[in-house]
Order: C-alpha cells, then structure tokens, then sequence
C-alpha cells in the first residue's frame, strides 16, 4: 500500500519525489554510519575489551550466554577450555595418540609441556594430565596438538582413552603447564643462538614430550634460530614392539646429523645401568641431560648421575606419577594399629599426630587441635566434607577403600588405614 | 507421649538392628550402581531448566500479548522450581558429588533464590536430617511459628495460623531465608546477634543478589517496558514459593506423620534412625513430571532415608523400601497429592486450637484467676459476674 502511493507521488511531482529520496539518503548515511562503527567494535580492540567485561563477570546473562554456545558448539564454551578429537592413531598395542584441536581461546604451549584432561567415565569425572606429544610448530600451522597415551594396567583413564575415545567428540582440557622445557631464547635476535648439547634419557610413555622438544628444536634449527649442536636421545622400552615413535625419531636422526637416537630393549639389553648409559653416551657431562620415564626408572637414572658427579641442575625431569591403586586391593583393611600406629599429617596447618586405633578424619584433626566444620558426625549430612588427603582410606559405613582419585571425603566417616597427608582441609 | 508408649520401641533393639541392615542394604544397592545414567539424568534436568528459564525470561522480555507474556511466566516459574527443587536440593545433599563435576559439588552448590546456601546446608542437611520431627529439635517442624503437633504449648497466637501459613507459603524463599537466621534463638538468648552476624550479611548479600537480578537487572533491561518484567518475575518467584511449601508441608506435616521426643531418640542405633525417619515422612503419589517438579520429595520417605542417593532413584528404591515396612509391619505414609495435602490443612487448623488438656487447663486458670480476684479485690466481691 504504502509504496504505491509513493509512486504515485513520484510520478506526479519531481520537487516532491526528491523528499523522500533525501530523507531515505539520510538514513542510509546514519545507517551505514552507526553500522561501521558497530563492525569497527565488534572487529576491533574494543570488542574485545566488551566481551573481556562481559565474560569476566558470572552472573545470570553469562550463564545464560554461555549454555546457549555450548549447546550450538561444545568447543564455544566461554567458561571451560574444550578441544575436539580430530583423529586417533594407534602408536603400539598399548598407546593411541589423539590429535586434538583446541577453541581458539587456547593459548598455545611451549614443547615440553602438558595439559589436563577432563574424561567422563561412567559419569564420574577423572583428570589426567598427559604431555603433548608433538612440535608447537604443528599447533601452529595446523591448530592440532596431540597427546599419546599408554593403557596402564589398572588405570582407568588410560583404558578409556584407548578404548573408548572417538573422533569428533569433545573433551575439557586445560591450559599447557610444566617447566620441562627447552631454555628459553631470544626470538627477536639477530644471529642464531647457540644452547648447551643436550641429552634426552626416556623410557615407555616418557619419551612423549621429548619428542615434541626434539621436534621443536629440529624446527628451530631449520629456521635459523639456534646453531646446531649435538643432541642424543637414549630411548628404553620394555620390548621392540612396545617402542613408542621410535620409528619417526630414528627417520629424524638419519635426516639430520645432529641428532642421534639410541633404542635400548631391556627385554634383551636389560634395564639402564650406568655401563649402558656411557657406553651409548660418551660425554654426558657436558650435556643439559632432560629425563622423562616411570618412577623407577628415573630414580635409577639419577643415581647413575649423582654417581658419576654430575650436578643436578644440569638434569631436568618431568615425572609422570604412579597410577592409581586398584579398587581391588584389600590387604591393608586389617590393618594392626596397636603393632605400628599411623601418623596423620595436617600440613596446612602444621600440625600433625599419631594414632593406634581407628579414627575418623574429623576426630583426628580434633585431636590434633583443629576444629572443621562438622554436622551430624554420622554421614548424613555432609557438612564435614574435606579434600582427600593423600594415603590409604576406607569409609567406616561400609568398610570400602576410597578410591585415589575421589576428589572429597565425609570426614565424619573416613578413616585412615596408614599413614596420611592432609595439604588442604 | 511417654517411653512406654512411644512410638520408638514398637520394635525390639534385635529387630531394630536387622531393620536397619536391610535398609543399609538397598542404599548400598543403590549406591553401588550409581554412572552414567544418573549423570545424563541430572544433565537432561539441567538443560530443561536453562531451556525454560531463557525462554521464560525472553517471552516476559519480548511479549507482544498478555497470553505470551502468561507463557513466559509458566515457563519461568517451572525452571524455579526445576532449579530448587531437583537440582538445588539434592546437589546440595551431596547426591551428585561421586561425580567429581565442579558445577555439581554439594558444598560450593548456589541455588536461585534468597536463602544463603551455606546455611541451608547446616540447617536443613545437618539439623533437620538428623533430628527430623523431634520436638524441640528439628526447627523444621513448624519453622518456629506454626503450631503443628498437639503436644505443643498453645498460644492466643496460634488462632491466626491459617493465616500465617497462607503468608508463610507465599513469601516461602524468605522463610526459608530468614529462618536460617535463627531469629528464634536469638530471642531466646541461645545465640547472641554477633554470632550470627556472617550469616546475617551472608544472607543479606544473597538477598540483594537475587532481588536485583529479578527487580532490577531484567527489568531496566527492557527499558520503558520494566514494570511488566518486574511483575513477570515476581509471579513467576509466587508460584514458586506457593509451590515449593506445599510440596515440603506434605512431606512431614500430613495427618500421620509422627513427632517425637528429645528423651525417645537419646542413643539411637542406625536401625531407630531409619525407623523414625520412615515414621515422620510421608509419600505422595502421581505422575512422572508431579515427582520431578517435587524433586522427588514426593518421596519424602526415601529421601528421608537416604538423602545422599540421588533422587531420581527413589521410586524404584520405594519398591524395596515398602516391602522391607511390610516385613516388619512399619505403616508407610503414602496417598494421592490432594489427599494428603488436604490432611496437612487440617493439621495446621487444628493446631490453631488448643487440645482438650489445654483447654481444660486454661479453664482452671481462668477460674482460679477469677476467684482470686473477687477474694482480693473488695469491690469485685459485689460483681456476681465473677462471683460463681
């Protein structure tokens, strides 16, 4: 209707017909003004000031906000970090690596590093932290990281991975931590920096984030930005077919000639003595030497050193701590209190007490002069839950181990079986 | 009620002890069996809720007509009460812990409305699950103001009761808020004003918190169109509340649910617990979404029983439970929503009048006030009013 009469208008007066058009020219102009100006703070410096304003805060409108990302995309979460399973590979019978591409609220890592993951198993959330297993260069130019990870006996993340993950689902990770890096250079300098040789000693999963650091620093040498030097990796694994990237890291040390790689079998050639370990190295003292591998391992190997005089802030290590006890494992529920009584440890509070008979939690740290927060002291209403200290426990109602993992306790009910550690109430 | 006929030793301490080990069972049962199912269960609630609270909120924001307007206060009132009832409460039982989910800790948990979380958890998980329908224990049963058990004192004040209750039901989140306060023992010199100062300021902090999300963020939100967003959101907290308090009168408050004495539960076994804790609940029955909207405090019982098991396990828990009561001849308290609320009303009317000792009582004391009054009083000698 409307329009109609508009051009009507139009073709009765040519003064008339030019108002409109004035008026609409106007309203373009405004139009695209404010819209320009609108794509300038959505693109620019100032939208991410809004949007740092918006998401710092937590109240209705952000959660609101962010339940409607998640669900359009897992990977918009604006409150947890999310990564999607790009791809899985098996590496051995017993590891698989799972290529990740992290939201792009990521921050990138430094090779060496590692980050946690969140899994859901049986609706119980488990985090693990794994190294990341390949070059930041490849995160770089590809948005992928990875992490490979070896089915543990007993382990029930580890399993899972395995087993269970499969393309295209979505996982929470965190962001990249660890200090087993390379030394850090200038990477404005002019003239490619020259680093100390160096020595990578791994066993079994612990060559993971070697293998990232070996990569990255092939990287920079080709780039110019360190002068290439020697460096050596002594890699054991239990048998041939359980070397983990042994084949690529070989394939890497026939490209390039500063690099070597040695394989030791301790099926065949036994475990890391020191023999073995100058035999494959010839001048280990004049090497930073970097250790990642099983506890064992790395406390044989750090013997050796301290053996051999070598100072141990030339030595870098990354443990990758023990997997947790089986749920299975009953042997310390009688435990004789009155023939070797625990000691319970309240190092937050520097405080700490022995018992020669079971007690709870609650009235251990009563005992030994605090005062948490209780209730009901029968396990019924929870108000007296605390961290899980680290050691073995069993809850008192049903006379089961606590599983390692369990992240909070009724201390009310739970009783230590040895001896325990309390860093946080 | 005195030890020889409490309802507290029907059962011999043998019985009671098997009782109790049967109960412990089926929650070990339970509890044992706890995965994925529970956890895709609370996240499919989670998601109902924030679905209904955004579209909730969006209708009463962008309403073109009082009938869409209407929609997103249903809407809005229903993920409420989905948030308080199935969510906020059992998170906060601990019901959902095992799962390790930050979002889902029972003691980081902060539900939608007034009442400060942390003393809820005292108050509610602590000293109403433990002491449930001890007189004098359980400040729960009556929240300190309404007379529910004939055995209380009776006072002129109790006669406006249904009156209290109407008020108290609809202001309900500020009851709850308020009476965690402990106002009661302040004034009865239990606990001084300084220390419950933090919860005071606690709770004045929650208040204003969700008072200005409903009155005053949402509204100035919608610029001109505030005053009918304020009035969405404030229907939408009324049936809540209206809600709310009627779901939780029925599960302690109906015609059979039995009170107790302090002296009837000194040293309690487990079994005894369990046993009061059926006693003092009561069931009602229904449909599927009647139970989720109740946060399963349709059944009052089994919650009672085993707060800790995530409640949408409940009505396959009753089955046992029920058959465990038959064994041992334990009444189990159940009926129709309406039955058993109409038997709550009738409680609280009649705890508006005092028993038949109390009004015996009181004619005495009337009477004897009056006689003494026309002995000492020389004047009133002469007053036939008072004079037989």
């Amino acid at each position: 209707m409307q329009s109609s009469l508009l051009n009507r208008t139009n073709n009765r007066s040519n003064i008339t017909a030019l108002l409109p058009n004035a008026s609409s020219f106007l309203n373009l102009a405004f139009t695209t003004f404010w819209a320009q100006k609108l794509s300038e703070t959505l693109s620019g410096q100032l939208s991410e000031q809004v949007s740092d304003l918006f998401w710092k805060r937590s109240g209705a409108l952000q959660r609101y906000a962010n339940f409607l990302l998640c669900e359009t995309d897992p990977l918009f979460n604006q409150q947890r970090l999310a990564a999607q399973i790009i791809r899985v590979e098996s590496e051995t019978k017993e590891a698989t690596t799972l290529w990740l591409r992290p939201t792009s609220r990521w921050l990138g890592f430094k090779a060496g590093q590692f980050i946690t993951i969140d899994c859901e198993i049986n609706g119980v959330r488990l985090k693990r932290n794994y190294s990341i297993s390949c070059a930041p260069e490849v995160f770089e130019e590809q948005g992928l990281i990875s992490i490979t990870v070896k089915a543990i006996h007993d382990g029930r993340v580890s399993n899972f991975i395995n087993d269970s993950l499969v393309e295209s689902q979505v996982l929470h990770i965190s962001e990249a931590m660890g200090s087993f890096t390379l030394p850090q250079v200038d990477t404005e300098a002019q003239n490619p920096v020259a680093i100390d040789p160096m020595l990578f000693i791994a066993a079994g999963s612990g060559v993971t984030p070697i293998k990232s650091m070996i990569e990255h620093y092939v990287h920079r040498v080709e780039s110019g930005y360190f002068v290439p030097q020697s460096v050596q990796l002594v890699y054991y694994s239990n048998t041939d077919e359980d070397g983990i990237f042994i084949d690529q890291l070989q394939a890497l040390a026939e490209r390039y000639e500063y690099l070597s790689v040695v394989h030791r079998v301790s099926e065949r050639d036994g475990l890391i003595t020191q023999k073995a370990l100058k035999q494959d190295v010839q001048d280990i003292e004049d090497r930073s030497i970097f250790l990642c591998g099983p506890a064992g391992f790395m406390s044989a190997v750090e013997d050796i050193c301290s053996s051999m005089n070598i100072a141990s802030d030339q030595i870098q290590t990354e443990s990758f701590g023990s997997a947790p006890t089986s749920l299975t494992d009953v042997s310390n529920l009688d435990y004789d209190f009155e023939a070797t009584p625990i000691s319970v440890d309240f190092t937050y509070a520097d405080k700490q007490i022995t018992s020669s008979s079971p007690k709870s939690l609650l009235e251990l740290a009563e005992n030994a002069g605090l005062s948490p927060k209780y209730g009901c002291r029968s396990g019924i209403c929870h108000e007296c839950k605390c961290q899980r200290p680290k050691g073995p426990l069993v809850n008192q109602m049903t006379g089961n181990l606590i599983p390692e993992d369990q992240t909070v306790v009724q201390s009310c009910i739970t009783a230590p079986i040895g001896n325990v550690t309390l860093e946080q109430w | 009620m005195d030890m020889q006929t409490s309802a507290m030793n029907l059962l011999t301490e043998d019985e009671f002890e098997a009782f109790g080990k049967e109960l412990d069972a089926i929650r070990q049962e339970a509890f044992d069996d706890l995965g994925q199912r529970d956890a895709d269960y609370i996240r499919d609630i989670m998601r109902k809720h924030k679905y209904s609270e955004i579209a909730g909120r969006t209708l009463i924001h962008f309403s073109l007509n009082p009938i869409s307007w209407a929609v997103g206060v249903g809407l809005l009132s229903v993920a409420k009460i989905l948030e308080n009832m199935e969510i906020g409460h059992n998170v906060m039982h601990g019901q959902y812990d095992w799962m390790n989910d930050p979002e889902l800790n029972s003691q980081t948990y902060e539900w939608d409305n007034v009442c400060d979380s942390d003393a809820w958890r005292k108050y509610h998980n602590y000293e109403h699950h433990t002491y449930t329908n001890i007189l004098g224990k359980d400040r729960d049963y009556g929240y300190t103001i309404l007379r529910l058990d004939e055995n209380e004192p009776w006072k002129p004040v109790h006669l406006l009761q249904l009156g209290n209750y109407a008020v108290l039901s609809s202001m309900f989140q500020w009851g709850v808020g308020l009476f965690g306060l402990e106002l009661d023992r302040i004034r009865k010199g239990e606990v001084t004003l300084e220390e419950q100062m933090p919860a005071i300021k606690k709770f004045a902090k929650k208040a204003t918190k969700q008072v200005s999300k409903d009155y005053l963020l949402f509204p100035l939100l919608a610029g001109p169109l505030a005053p009918k967003v304020a009035l969405g959101n404030g229907l939408a907290n009324l049936n809540r509340n209206l809600w709310t308090s009627t779901i939780i009168f029925c599960g302690h408050f109906t015609e059979d649910a039995q009170t107790f004495t302090e002296a009837e539960c000194e040293n309690e076994s487990k079994g005894a617990w369990y046993y009061r804790q059926l006693l003092g609940s009561s069931n009602f029955t229904g449909g599927k979404w009647l139970h989720i909207m109740s946060g399963h405090l349709s059944y009052q019982i089994e919650h009672h029983l085993f707060p800790d098991i995530p409640a949408h396990r409940y009505p396959e828990m009753a089955l046992k439970v029920r058959a465990v009561c038959e064994k041992y001849d334990i009444p189990y308290n159940t009926g129709r929503f309406r039955d058993q609320y109409k038997t709550v009303l009738k409680r609280v009317a009649r705890g508006s009048l005092p028993n038949q000792e109390q009004r015996q009582h009181m004619i005495t004391k009337l009477s004897d006030t009056a006689s003494s009054l026309t002995k000492n009083v020389p004047i009133l000698k002469h007053v036939s009013l008072f004079s037989g």
